[in-house]
């Protein structure tokens, strides 16, 4: 009698900042999306939409598909260790109870860690190797701004991270995930992880510039027969670890591709050290992007608040910007989010037309700046109020509010939350079209859904929590030579390290 | 006999940065017993559930309709208030006719429109009600009495102590001069002197305790039914703002002016003494360290930053002083944040954290106050219990900063009950000293504790030290404004 086999699936994505001061617990979990077991593959009944490449590997393999723990958080700092850890046994526990093993396949950060473990992924798979036993398919999906570590590459079969930032492509990468974990289960030898360091800490937007030939290079590298997967892991400079900063995982088909792997590797740090300069956005502070706006005409100016992104951790309340606004006397702008549940609850109170008393923002954290003490119009209300991202993706903004302070119009929300799309203005009535600055909480996910109405794009940094200025993060465990801050642009170069053959710890046995 | 009975109260502040909408009023007291008959809950409301117990004694029939009661703020909105008002104002021509309506209000209540909601509201019941009908309500001190109020009404009749602890005994009072009114088919006279002052008069100080004692010998005196020291709410920018001396008293006896002379004469004699216990923070700070070990507490109040009076309750003044000094033992309460508050139940307990304290709702508020700092407890759905009401805290948080305690709240509230701190298992006795945000209410539960009461004065909403520049509306000359030597 032969008892069906499983198909493991689990998702656990967290972004730890170091640097900040919004706690990160099971609180935080449960507030942006915790489930366990069936909850976490159907929906209303029906296989969850973006998961439907896993269902169909284990129909094709005669597996039963189990949910594991779905566990996602904003962007913040380090997990509770006691919270960590028991999600992490919960998921490990679920394993355990899915024997025998057909696969694992998973969606992980890469740039998870608590209070006590600064690499939360090798931690997990680690474990999970020990109960899958070393001949189980492991394959992992994850965020190109993580940490790459031995851990991870020596316990998963295959990790590829996503090539896109904005991260649009992780439904392509999960089908190659897909493709070598069903390749392995048939018996194939798993492929050859060649690790490179780049030596580099930086943010590397994709939709744009010379990063686009990079990742189209990276996708040239796979065209190559004995190339399995080609990653560019951008690294998190935010995330304190031994490691942090941008690394390449190129996987051979077998040994005897190991040797164009590393060629492949090389070729491309070496392409990746000639852009760098050219690599980064232009960043500029937001008095030069106040005289440069006056200039401009037509389609609104947008305005990238970088270093308050709550989606890097940032709290997402930083006055630099409005306030530097309000001082310059600039009308027809609108500005979201700013997270501010005590202003959100007051301009409900005062209700559409109504005027009141705010102090704006500055609520948080040093990083936030100043409050502004200011007296603001309220134009609109939502009460649990979405923002629409894609036609069947949305995201809670909590109850949000619109007040016009002397022609600013500013979107308040009571969660912090990115913002993402043109929905988070026009939800309130606001057309983002129509204004003449647009200042979006965001580092660069924003792009992919204003680009359209945007007359250009300005990423601007203040002294919020994300810190562009490298060098001036207090890093602690960060050990490696890294350019900019220890290594400087002509310092880079192939004999600082060579590309690393990581085996599965039983191969090297 | 039948008998009316409502309740609507809310003490308005012109400085408040807290605005007042219909959901203040829902997430403190909003209660309307099914058809206007008695309930249990109906009867332990504050004063509305004493007229209502009352009428069940005497087995008279009653109509119990709304009772509504906000945390005080700025003035409601108009729909807010409106749609208060007219809840009652329906009942009232709905229910069929009445002998008494009797109300349980604030007297300081301002909406967007209206200086004075209680003439507002007393007008309109008397607009409904048959001429013979009694019209009497039971104010807080603090109220700003209007001669719409004195024209509207039959009888006023405020609470006599600060802290409140008596507006049942005044309910009952009330309720017994409509009784007496209709009974005999006489109606009472009112009396009102106004007494130009702004301030604080605290109860329990032996001054202003015997001025309340003379105010009691003259309510005992014959043909007098009944006497009210009107202490007035200063953070209200109107014409009709102050103290005063409130008499009711049988319309044939002959008139009282000259024992209500007397005692406004009193009343304004002593009218620095809860003002001249104010000592600044750094005094405050010597006397507590002057107190350690003393097996009890000293108790500091914060009174400027009294939610009670419209304040935010979220300054770090006094707490931020002990931490600049270095001094260790003192706990502070409630700060209002709810940011922290949920950072704290994400971060969980035992937990060390930097944190933005305080410092979120207005200038009034000051400086945010920066700490890394423990979580030592979380408690959801708190409340305490002061002066007859059972008050909302919300969901709390207790953070310890270098060897001191500061009690957060996710709901805006004054302290009245040493809960505040004890819920979350902090031991006051073990303490140098406990600063609570409240004039004087907390003074009940808390002087039992104390080795000593303090009155902190801060830069806070709701200072002692009236400018002229803070008002556009009211009479002139009033103390301590100007240097008035009589009233």
């Amino acid at each position: 009698m032969c008892e069906r086999k499983s198909l493991f699936f689990a998702n656990v994505m967290t972004e730890t900042n170091s640097f900040s001061n919004i706690p990160t617990s099971r609180e935080s979990f449960v507030a942006e999306g915790l489930a366990f077991g069936d909850d976490l593959l159907f929906e209303d009944g029906r296989e969850r939409l973006g998961l439907i490449p896993v269902f169909d590997l284990a129909r094709r393999m005669d597996w039963d598909l189990v949910g594991g723990v779905l566990a996602s958080s904003a962007p913040a700092a380090p997990v509770q260790q006691r919270d960590y850890e028991e999600l992490r046994d919960d998921l490990l526990a679920r394993l355990k109870a899915s024997a025998p093993f057909g696969a694992v396949i998973l969606f992980l950060h890469g740039a998870m860690q608590s209070t006590l473990c600064r690499d939360c992924e090798g931690d997990i798979l680690r474990r999970i190797r020990g109960v899958v036993g070393p001949n189980t398919p492991v394959g992992v999906v994850l965020d190109p701004h993580a940490h790459l570590t031995d851990d991870m590459v020596e316990a998963a079969d295959i990790c590829i991270f996503m090539k896109e930032y904005p991260h649009t492509d992780g439904g392509e990468r999960l089908e190659e995930v897909i493709a070598v974990v069903a390749d392995l289960a048939r018996g194939s030898a798993p492929p050859v992880p060649v690790v490179l360091d780049c030596h580099t800490l930086g943010f590397f937007p994709t939709d744009r510039g010379p990063m686009t030939d990079f990742v189209a290079a990276l996708q040239q590298a796979e065209q190559d027969e004995a190339i399995v997967s080609a990653s560019f892991i951008h690294g998190f400079p935010w995330g304190d670890t031994p490691t942090t900063g941008a690394q390449l995982l190129v996987y051979a088909r077998d040994a005897a591709g190991v040797a164009k792997a590393q060629k492949r590797a090389e070729d491309l740090r070496a392409q990746l050290w000639d852009l760098l300069d050219k690599a980064g956005p232009e960043l500029i502070s937001i008095e030069t992007a106040i005289e440069r706006a006056r200039a401009s005409e037509g389609a609104p100016i947008i305005l990238a608040d970088i270093s308050d992104n709550p989606g890097g951790g940032a709290p997402s309340d930083s006055t630099f910007i409005l306030r530097a606004l309000l001082n310059a006397g600039v009308t027809e702008t609108a500005l979201g989010l700013l997270y501010d549940p005590v202003a959100v609850e007051m301009c409900h109170q005062v209700g559409i037309g109504g005027t009141l008393s705010l102090r704006l923002g500055g609520k948080m954290s040093p990083f936030s700046g100043e409050p502004i003490d200011c007296e603001a119009k309220v134009l609109g209300v939502a009460k649990e109020a979405r923002m629409q991202v894609v036609d069947d993706v949305s995201f809670a903004m909590g109850d949000t509010a619109c007040v016009d302070i002397k022609g600013i119009k500013v979107i308040l929300s009571s969660q912090r939350k990115q913002m993402y799309a043109p929905s988070g203005f026009e939800h309130l009535g606001i057309d983002p079209a129509k204004q003449k600055l647009l200042v979006v909480k965001s580092s660069n996910h924003f792009r992919a859904f204003f680009a359209d109405i945007a007359g250009d794009i300005w990423d601007v940094v203040t002294p919020g929590a994300i810190n562009f200025d490298y060098a001036a993060l207090p890093y602690r465990h960060l050990s490696a030579q890294r350019y900019p801050i220890n290594l400087s642009a002509d310092e880079l170069c192939a004999s600082l390290s060579g590309p690393r053959i990581l085996y599965p710890s039983e191969m090297v046995q | 006999m039948r008998v009316f009975i409502a309740g609507l109260c809310h003490e308005s502040s012109t400085f408040s940065p807290i605005p007042t909408s219909r959901q203040s009023f829902i997430d403190f007291d909003h209660y309307r017993p099914i058809d206007g008959k008695i309930d249990e809950t109906a009867l332990v409301l504050n004063g509305y559930g004493r007229f209502a117990a009352c009428a069940q004694a005497h087995g008279d029939e009653v109509f119990l309709s709304t009772y509504s009661f906000a945390q005080p703020s700025a003035p409601a909105t108009k729909a807010t208030y409106e749609g208060l008002r007219d809840e009652i104002l329906n009942d009232l021509k709905a229910a069929g006719q009445f002998d008494a309506v009797l109300l349980f209000l604030h007297g300081a209540q301002m909406a967007d429109g209206y200086d004075d909601c209680e003439g507002d509201l007393l007008s309109h019941v008397r607009g409904i009600v048959r001429t013979e009908t009694f019209v009497g309500a039971v104010l807080d001190l603090h109220a700003n009495v209007s001669d719409e109020m004195l024209e509207q009404a039959d009888a006023l009749v405020a609470c006599r102590h600060y802290p409140h602890i008596d507006f049942n005994e005044r309910a009952e009072h009330l309720y017994d001069i409509a009784r007496h009114a209709i009974q005999s088919g006489t109606r009472p006279v009112m009396e009102f002197r106004r007494v130009p002052m702004l301030g604080m008069f605290y109860t329990t100080e032996p001054q202003m305790e015997k001025v309340n004692a003379q105010a009691l010998a003259l309510q005992q005196s014959d043909g007098v039914q009944s006497v009210s020291m009107i202490h007035g709410f200063a953070w209200a920018d109107l014409p009709f703002i102050g103290a005063g001396v409130l008499v009711v008293r049988d319309a044939d006896a002959s008139d009282k002016a000259d024992a209500i002379e007397e005692l406004a004469q009193s009343f304004f004699s002593i009218r620095n003494e809860t003002r001249s216990l104010r000592v600044d923070i750094g005094e405050a700070l010597d006397q507590a360290e002057a107190y350690k070990n003393s097996g009890k507490t000293v108790v500091i109040a914060d009174p400027c930053d009294n939610a009670g009076g419209g304040a935010p309750s979220d300054t770090m003044f006094i707490i931020r002083e002990a931490l600049d000094r270095g001094l260790t033992g003192y706990a502070c309460g409630l700060v209002w944040d709810p940011v922290a508050v949920r950072m704290a139940f994400d971060l969980g307990e035992g937990a060390r954290f930097p944190l933005r304290l305080g410092g979120k709702s207005g200038p009034a508020s000051g400086e945010p106050l920066d700490v890394i700092g423990t979580v030592v407890a979380v408690r959801c759905n708190m409340s305490q219990l002061g002066i007859g009401y059972t008050h909302p805290i919300g969901d709390g948080a207790l953070i310890e900063v270098a060897g001191n305690f500061i009690a957060l709240s996710s709901v805006r509230g004054q302290v009245f009950s040493p809960t505040c701190f004890t819920d979350f298992d902090l031991d006051l006795g073990s303490l140098t000293g406990v600063i609570v945000k409240s004039s004087q209410h907390f003074y009940e539960q808390f002087a039992p504790l104390a080795s000593k009461v303090l009155y902190c004065d801060t830069p806070g909403a709701m200072t002692l030290d009236f400018k002229a520049d803070m008002f556009r509306r009211i009479p002139r000359p009033i103390w301590p404004i100007d240097p008035l030597e009589n009233p």
